[in-house]
């Protein structure tokens, strides 16, 4: 179906039905789509002030806490696209510790988001890593909107940076930072080693209700993340264009199998991680939205994406820096000898074509669809994303290109 | 000669809000500053792109065109609403008068016809020597508009190769000229 022929703006039912049959994904992800067309012709997003959601909070925290508890300096933060985060101070009678104040984050979804994605998968993923990878705790989860406007997380407010003070490079959302030499010596070490964590964290005994698990050996994966990603065009775009189309022919005939199933980061790059700029230690590992269990080849095409790196200046001008960190030449050597995990030059192309894809119906399907209906707190920012788009398609064009 | 009140009145706004409105922005809002900031860095591309609005669409159209004349006939089950497309679009593009509205909407026909086309191919009983021929043409011709969508959008800050994007009225001017002539661009 092309663009105009269907009104995405107030889905039907069948149109809904439509997309379930045509795209089988993970279950949770399913039900988060769904949610999205049933909820869009509702109305758009209203600014909700600190003292409102303040007041959602302080109505979970007396239902959860006992005793008596305070919450003050509330404040906003921006950094990242998707989500709504006000950051807060809890004093409060911890069971275990005693009186205690606690600088605390709410992270919520707006009304529609650039990615339709669980606060519950987010919890169980930042609860499985703790102690494994710096992450925050989690502190409380309203997976149901039962006391915030939006399904919202409550987790533990890290101090850090995404990006250096005062670079000169790195946009809105982190992408391309320029850490320069001293911090990406500090810096590219540990981020390896996070990456190389995640891929090997023994998922079996996690706890997980909100992920699917692919068979490995299967291209069961592949084929739930495109199928998210295409469902997603379908559903969300208003341009029609025949360089996607093709992209989608050409995964569907070479989907891989996954040799072992891994945790996913889904979103691991510079920008999403808080490090401290004195010393370099990377102090919490951030947005676990995408994460899912699949194949580690997605993460390793997502990383070394262009539009996260940058290329060196002066003398090393030639040398391109996966996220601003680790030259591309050395990255997938060291994350072998690091994780014992081969690297499938086949699988990697696959999942790179598949990520700009995902990138494509992000900045041109979903933001476009999220800005006109007014959904989000940042509607001029998703507005602005549409400069991505031919830096991408450019670089799905020549993934293409190599591999047809 | 007529002056641009348009261009005159988004560097107004742009001034407004840069000089009044956000010293009185409240400290304590870093969403609203950063948004702020967002809005002028807009007004400002828009800015500078009104006087090109025509140019792009007319390139957009004749990429679009291109492409489809390059597929040539193809089954008619299989994009129905192509040769329509192209029919329209060789007219729009013809038309000294049509403006920018015409001329996008006959490029998004032409871009949903070919869209339709490439999905049929991807059926499993489709002919793969056809399906071969037109992926590689869709493929090898979208760089075009590739090239003109980067210099379009160069000034919000993307691009990791800036200083390889000319200026988007050069890149406009030889992707048009390209086209109407029957070669690639560059």
């Amino acid at each position: 179906m092309t663009a105009a022929a269907v009104d995405r703006d107030r889905p039907s039912a069948a149109f809904i039905e439509e997309m379930r049959r045509r795209f089988p994904t993970e279950r949770e992800t399913d039900a988060l789509l769904v949610r999205k067309l049933r909820r869009r012709a509702g109305p758009p997003y209203r600014r909700i002030a600190k003292d409102e959601l303040a007041a959602c909070l302080e109505a979970m925290l007396a239902e959860r806490l006992d005793g008596p508890f305070e919450i003050s300096d509330t404040r906003w933060f921006t950094g990242g696209v998707s989500k709504i985060q006000l950051g807060f101070t809890l004093a409060w009678d911890d069971p275990e510790r005693g009186p205690s104040r606690d600088r605390l984050m709410v992270r919520m979804d707006p009304s529609e988001s650039l990615n339709a994605t669980s606060r519950v998968r987010e919890a169980e993923l930042l609860r499985a890593f703790h102690g494994v990878l710096p992450v925050p705790g989690v502190f409380a989860l309203d997976a149901d909107a039962r006391w915030f406007p939006e399904p919202a997380l409550v987790y533990a407010f890290v101090d850090g940076v995404t990006k250096p003070t005062g670079a000169t490079s790195g946009k809105v959302s982190g992408l391309g930072t320029n850490f320069g030499p001293a911090l990406r010596e500090r810096l590219a070490p540990q981020f390896l080693d996070h990456l190389v964590r995640i891929h090997t964290f023994d998922h079996e005994e996690a706890a997980f209700t909100a992920l699917d698990r692919p068979r490995a050996g299967t291209t069961e994966s592949a084929l739930w993340q495109l199928n998210r990603a295409r469902r997603v065009w379908e559903e969300d775009r208003a341009d029609d264009l025949p360089l996607m189309e093709v992209a989608a022919n050409w995964m569907e005939r070479n989907l891989p199998a996954t040799d072992v199933v891994s945790v996913v980061h889904g979103d691991f790059r510079s920008g999403n991680f808080l490090f401290d700029e004195a010393t370099g230690e990377i102090r919490a590992w951030l947005d676990w939205e995408r994460a899912h269990l699949g194949d580690r080849h997605r993460d390793l095409a997502w990383t070394t994406q262009a539009l996260f790196g940058h290329y060196g200046e002066g003398a090393d001008r030639g040398t391109y820096y996966v996220c601003g960190l680790i030259p591309r030449d050395e990255f997938f050597a060291r994350y072998e000898e690091a994780s014992g995990l081969p690297v499938d030059h086949d699988a990697l192309a696959f999942y790179r074509i598949l990520n700009c894809y995902q990138i494509v119906v992000s900045t041109l399907a979903t933001a476009y669809r999220v800005a006109r209906l007014g959904k989000s707190h940042q509607d001029i920012l998703l507005a602005r994303v549409k400069g991505e788009v031919p830096i991408v398609v450019g670089e799905l064009r020549q993934l293409l290109k190599e591999r047809m | 000669m007529n002056a641009d009140h348009v261009h005159n009145g988004l560097g107004a706004a742009i001034k407004a809000l840069t000089d009044v409105v956000a010293p009185s922005l409240d400290a304590d809002d870093p969403l609203a500053r950063e948004q702020l900031q967002l809005v002028v860095d807009y007004l400002d591309l828009v800015r500078s792109r009104t006087d090109l609005l025509w140019d792009r669409e007319r390139v957009t159209l004749r990429h679009y065109l291109a492409m489809a004349e390059a597929i040539g006939e193809v089954p008619e089950a299989a994009a129905p609403s192509l040769a329509g497309a192209v029919v329209t679009g060789r007219r729009t593009l013809a038309d000294p008068e049509a403006g920018v509205r015409p001329l996008r909407d006959a490029g998004g026909a032409l871009a949903a016809a070919l869209s339709e086309l490439v999905r049929a191919l991807g059926a499993p009983d489709a002919d793969p020597a056809l399906r071969a021929r037109v992926e590689a043409i869709v493929v090898d011709a979208s760089d075009t508009l590739v090239e003109v969508e980067r210099a379009w959008y160069l000034p919000l800050g993307f691009d990791p190769e800036p200083e390889a994007v000319a200026p988007v009225e050069d890149v406009l001017a030889d992707a048009g000229a390209a086209l109407a002539a029957g070669r690639r661009p560059g």
